[in-house]
């Protein structure tokens, strides 16, 4: 058997999407284990799956999350030939990530591309003619998840990646430097700057590791804020993404006085979306005042702020105020992505009068999206951004210059439509199981087909990213604790390289290439 | 190029020789291969361009230093003969990095040049099955099989026809060789010696992928003119150890002497100077084309890359005991004399050095090493066998290495014996052939314990305990040699048994001795090997506690200590090599046709027809197979053994 075999995977085996039901499949000696572990059944007169041979069903509580099905299949008698766990959960993107989460903190691995029949074939669950079947899946699945992983990684992911495990880099290559070519005996300071060198990086790679869903966000939803002037289209914005006529729309400014909250889900993620009193400048109406503070605390609370921008321009010294805010607000840590509204408009406008190019001039840097109630893909286009958000921290989307040029899309842009998560189909369970060869070969030739075995690539891939990390993290703490307690260089080097290996399957990096690259560059070698 | 029988065709054909072997070129590859081949009972002739600078050190006049001090020390293991040598003719012997980890301890010795150089003459002379001969090698016999070639013999200069059917070539820095000092180029090897002109254009019409590499040499200068009194001094360790395991523990060992070195350093106005006459660098302008290498940078170069470094070290060596060349490590440059000259006034203590050599840049051909197997067999022609700086390496110890691994695979090639390939996890050794076959390199290539994955198993100290048994299996390993190790692992077992029997109890005086040690006093009995991995305790210190404790030469010291001390993370060591040697032993036929393999993709598929890997886990080092393809293959392979049970069954 293939050595990983001795690892225990998981994987939804259905298909993403707001569907009912989502099934995860465990497969692996420690199958039984984890779902021990993290499930609590309801009712004591249901056995504990792992005490019973064969087929079981249980239900309960999945790790605090959800209340899910279990359905235990023992080895052989299983899909896979190994111990097989099916959690049946309910289908929302939010529940799926927590539970795989869940499940690789217990100790399971992100299955790999086409990793479940891979294994049933080698544990004979297939025959020979399945073999060429298995391969294609594995190509294909190879080939969406890279495709998916490239998406999560264009959004300034990959970037963000680099950056932060660069400290990482830096420090393990004072350490190799320090072994190949330092010829010297240690020197106390040495050891102080590598152990501040590491307190940074595992600080630079906690914040990533925060970065991706967090469990805050997952549970208690993202508070998004809707601001900028009067009759800019915040409330309009607020409908389209809720669907519902929530808010009071009119061409009077001022329209909104009191701040506007509703709820929705997108993709299975909670959020609060507030739409605010629109920021008029010396507004004597203490109504409006009133209104102005609300939209004011409300930004306070948020974690991302929605601000609209649309033609027409504002005189200039009320455009300068409006600067000023949004300088403050980013002060203050506020992530912010600009809203160019009424794009049908600001088409037909000359340029002096476009929003686009005044912001190209006045926030280069903001992330920055075209916003028009009346063309269809850009709310699609805008739910995607949130998602995105919620899920790796960072706003895929152009710059205003970008858009001021009114360029063709740029390839970093977003990441247009669901088209990884469309069209994939489940193989189904019940079937998978009892289907004999001929019907095994043409359905997974279907599946490959098709791109899979029914995986949410896009949750699956961000679950097994965040799995990396949160694992780099807790070695480069562990090599820190060896610094500090005197162990030898060569033991604290075999955690970070570790660490490093782990951030390698993000970034596709040779880590001892990029390593010794690194010792070149910064250190003067050689005699 | 014409086969054997041809050749003997030609007019006025002489077959001037006939052997099993023929190895081509006399550095250290060259004499390793010679050794071993014709220790393993095959009649070996040795060419080399003259014979009275055979096993020359034209560079560093030292053997060993990270990485490869732990070569050297596995050569030794298995058999082979620059470890036993080099302990001859040591005059300086430092552990580096004592303090920083048993993984990184690295043995390292001054050598005297001339001595080394004898002494490897009076070995090779005395090794029966060996002739040692002074010729130039220009040519190579070849015939074509069926779907092969196969190596016949060699031509020499003189047109004389040598019959073997095995040839091993180890030209060095000498094929197409070409020095460069300033605007100054000539054809040459290092040390003024001839180099070797026509096997690089048989290496070309056998189609093989060549390149040139660059390397270079600081100067050599008068001790009498190098004020070392002025300079920091760095003497010798005050305990010596041999790097050959046939002198651990042998009382009557010692160094040939135990000289300083001296360090001084590079000042503004080196670096001035070197600036202001940059275009004066072949470097710069444009004559030097071949790929230096990064960690042996010349003077010049470093002020360049690191223009904010004020100044950089200097170590002044000494380069034997009947000569007063001294070397100056750091100094490497290939800037005209008259810079050469005028950078010395601006480094202390140089200021009046009498330069009896000149720095020089050396560059030579070699080839793409990715076309070898990883027996260091060119893949498709039988028998021919490259090993050394020819592969892209450089150092002394790399190619040794390669030249006794070379030795050993051409004779079990002649046996029918399957070749030695010595894993990533057994040894250096397997690390940098690995590395030169499998990724191939853009630069000459130097061994760095950074580049080990399981670093903390390949350490100087269980060299033996790693390849000794290879080295017993295969024959080369001497019978006297194996009943020692064996009686050293005896003595370790015996004593890690005893440790992890042995109880401490707290006392008076085990709280005196690990207080002074500062440790924490015992609280419960505890056993002596645990109380070991507390990192501020050695066994040195442990002693008061330990009266009973048996006499043991160093060398087992060592061994049990470091086992102890790093159980846990060397168990994690282990474990992940279990892992490593799955795939490793996944072997994949030579008939595979990758392009009809579903499922992988299209620069996977490319890459592994080329390539042609031995087995998966040699697949899965080729830069572009992804893990995904790495699935596939497992997949195929499963099926292919399925299909047809026997050829390529997991081992
Ligand atoms: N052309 C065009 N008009 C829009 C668009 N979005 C909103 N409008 C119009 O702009 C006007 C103001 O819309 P609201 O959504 O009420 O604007 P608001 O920012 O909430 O205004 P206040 O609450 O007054 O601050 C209404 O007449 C909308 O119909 C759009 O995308 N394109
Ligand atoms: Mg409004």
């Amino acid at each position: 058997m293939y050595s990983a075999d001795m690892e225990t995977i998981a994987a939804f085996s259905t298909p993403p999407g707001e569907s009912g039901l989502a099934v995860l499949r465990i497969s692996g000696q420690q199958a039984g284990a984890i779902a021990d572990q993290l499930f609590v059944p309801s009712s004591p007169r249901f056995p504990r799956p792992s005490e019973m041979e064969g087929y079981t069903l249980a239900h309960g509580i999945w790790g605090g999350i959800d209340e899910v099905v279990l359905a235990c299949f023992r080895a052989p008698h299983s899909y896979t030939g190994e111990d097989v766990y099916e959690v049946s959960c309910h289908g929302g993107q939010a529940v799926r990530q927590a539970i795989l989460d869940s499940v690789f903190a217990a100790g399971a691995s992100p299955a790999g591309p086409g990793e479940f029949s891979r294994r049933a074939f080698f544990n004979g669950k297939m025959d020979l003619a399945a073999a060429e079947a298995v391969m294609d899946m594995i190509g294909a699945q190879a080939e969406k998840q890279a495709q998916v992983a490239f998406q999560q990684l264009m959004g300034g992911v990959s970037r963000m990646i680099h950056e932060r495990t660069d400290h990482l880099y830096g420090a393990l290559a004072r350490l190799e430097m320090l072994m190949d070519w330092d010829e010297e005996e240690e020197r106390p300071e040495d050891r102080q700057q590598l152990l501040s060198e590491l307190e940074e990086s595992e600080n630079a790679l906690r914040k990533l590791a925060d970065s991706f869903a967090s469990g805050r966000v997952i549970r208690e939803g993202l508070a998004v804020v809707i601001a900028g002037s009067p009759n800019v289209g915040k409330s309009s914005l607020l409908n389209a993404l809720s669907g519902r006529d929530r808010a009071i729309v009119s061409s009077i400014p001022g329209t909104t006085r009191d701040t506007v909250e509703i709820d929705l889900t997108l993709d299975g993620y909670l959020i609060h979306l507030t739409d605010t009193a629109g920021l008029a400048i010396d507004s004597p109406d203490p109504i409006e005042q009133e209104g102005i503070a609300r939209a004011e605390s409300a930004l306070g609370g948020a974690d991302l702020i929605l601000w609209v921008l649309s033609p027409p321009l504002l005189p200039i010294h009320e455009r300068r105020l409006e600067e000023d805010r949004i300088s403050r607000l980013l002060a203050e840590g506020k992530k912010i992505l600009l809203v160019l509204g009424k794009d049908d408009i600001r088409l037909t406008l000359p340029p002096e009068e476009d929003p686009a190019l005044y912001a190209s001039e006045r926030f280069p840097d903001l992330p920055t999206i075209t916003w028009s109630e009346r063309f269809e893909e850009d709310l699609g286009r805008l739910k995607d951004t949130l998602i995105g958000f919620i899920q790796n921290g960072t706003l895929i989307s152009r710059t205003a210059a970008q858009i001021a040029g009114r360029q063709a899309a740029d390839p970093a842009e977003l990441t247009g439509g669901d088209g990884v998560q469309s069209g994939s189909v489940s193989e189904g369970k019940g079937e998978s199981r009892s289907i004999r060869n001929a019907d095994a070969v043409a359905s997974l030739r279907e599946a490959a087909r098709r791109d899979d075995e029914g995986q949410s690539h896009a949750v699956l891939t961000h679950a097994r990213h965040k799995a990396c990390i949160d694992r780099a993290v807790e070695l480069v703490n562990r090599a820190r604790g060896d610094l500090l307690s005197g162990f030898s260089y060569d033991l604290v080097a075999i955690s970070l390289k570790e660490a490093l290996t782990e951030l390698s399957a993000i970034t596709g990096d040779d880590v001892s290439e990029t390593l010794i690259t690194k010792i070149f560059s910064r250190f003067c070698i050689g005699k | 190029m014409l086969s054997f029988e041809e050749a003997q065709k030609q007019p006025h054909a002489f077959v001037a020789g006939e052997a099993d072997i023929i190895v081509v070129g006399a550095g250290h590859a060259g004499c390793e291969a010679a050794l071993a081949a014709a220790r393993l009972g095959r009649r070996v002739i040795l060419f080399t361009m003259t014979l009275d600078s055979l096993a020359n050190l034209p560079c560093n006049p030292n053997i060993g230093g990270t990485a490869k001090g732990q070569i050297v020390r596995e050569i030794d293991a298995l058999g082979g003969e620059m470890g036993r040598l080099a302990d001859q003719h040591m005059i300086q012997f430092r552990m580096l990095n004592a303090t920083k980890g048993p993984a990184v301890m690295s043995p390292r010795a001054q050598i005297n040049r001339t001595g080394y150089q004898r002494g490897m003459k009076r070995v090779l002379e005395s090794e029966p099955l060996l002739t040692l001969i002074q010729q130039e090698v220009t040519g190579l016999l070849i015939a074509d099989g069926n779907d092969k070639r196969i190596v016949e013999g060699v031509v020499t200069a003189t047109g004389s026809l040598f019959k073997a059917p095995g040839v091993i070539l180890c030209p060095g820095t000498f094929l197409d060789g070409r020095v460069i000092i300033g605007d100054s180029v000539r054809s040459s090897g290092p040390d003024q010696l001839a180099p070797s002109c026509g096997l690089g254009d048989v290496l070309t019409e056998l189609g093989l992928p060549t390149r040139r590499f660059k390397t270079g040499t600081p100067g050599r200068f008068h001790r009498r003119s190098v004020a070392v009194e002025q300079m920091e001094m760095q003497p010798a360790d005050g305990e010596a150890r041999p790097f050959s395991f046939e002198h651990e523990d042998d009382p009557a060992w010692k160094p040939a002497a135990d000289l300083a070195c001296y360090i001084t350093w590079t000042t503004e106005r080196t670096k001035k100077l070197l600036s202001d006459n940059i275009d004066r660098s072949p470097l710069y302008s444009g004559v030097i084309e071949g790929i230096g290498p990064r960690y042996c940078p010349s003077i010049e170069d470093k002020i360049v890359k690191f223009p904010e470094h004020t100044r950089h070290h200097v170590f002044i060596e000494p380069t034997g005991l009947d000569t007063q060349e001294m070397y100056a490590s750091g100094l490497s440059t290939s800037m005209p004399e008259e810079i050469q000259r005028a950078m010395l006034e601006t480094i202390p203590g140089m200021e009046k050095a009498e330069i009896m050599r000149p720095a020089y840049a050396i560059e030579y051909l070699c080839v793409d090493p990715t076309i070898l197997e990883l027996s260091l067999e060119v893949k498709g022609i039988e028998g021919l066998f490259l090993a050394g700086q020819i592969n892209g390496s450089s150092g002394y110890e790399e190619a040794a290495a390669q030249g006794l691994i070379a030795g050993i695979n051409a004779v079990r090639r002649q046996q029918a014996l399957e070749p030695l390939v010595i894993d990533r996890s057994e040894g250096y050794i397997g690390v940098l052939i690995d590395d030169l076959v499998t990724k191939g390199t853009n630069e000459p290539y130097r061994l760095m314990t950074s580049r080990a994955e399981y670093r903390l198993l390949l350490r100087q100290d269980n060299a033996d305990t790693r390849l000794s048994p290879i080295g017993h299996e295969i024959g080369l390993l001497p019978e006297e040699r194996w009943q020692a190790y064996l009686r050293k692992q005896q003595a370790i077992d015996r004593e890690m048994n005893r440790l992890s029997e042995l109880r401490v109890r707290k006392s008076e005086l085990s709280d005196a001795v690990l207080t002074a040690a500062g440790s924490t006093p015992l609280k419960v009995t505890t056993r002596m090997h645990d109380l070991l991995k507390r990192p501020e305790l050695s066994y040195a210190l442990l002693a008061p506690l330990d009266p009973e404790r048996p006499d043991l030469p160093v060398s087992v010291r060592e061994s049990v200590e470091i086992q102890i001390r790093y159980e846990g993370y060397i168990k994690l060591e282990n474990d992940r090599v279990a892992r490593f040697r799955k795939l490793e032993s996944k072997r994949l036929p030579k008939e595979i046709d990758y392009a009809r393999i579903k499922g992988l993709r299209l620069e996977a598929r490319q890459k592994l027809s080329d390539r042609r890997p031995e087995s998966v886990g040699q697949a899965s080092r080729i830069s572009g197979v992804s893990p995904a393809d790495i699935q596939v293959l497992l997949v195929y392979m499963e099926q292919w053994n399925r299909q047809e049970p026997g050829p390529c069954r997991t081992e």
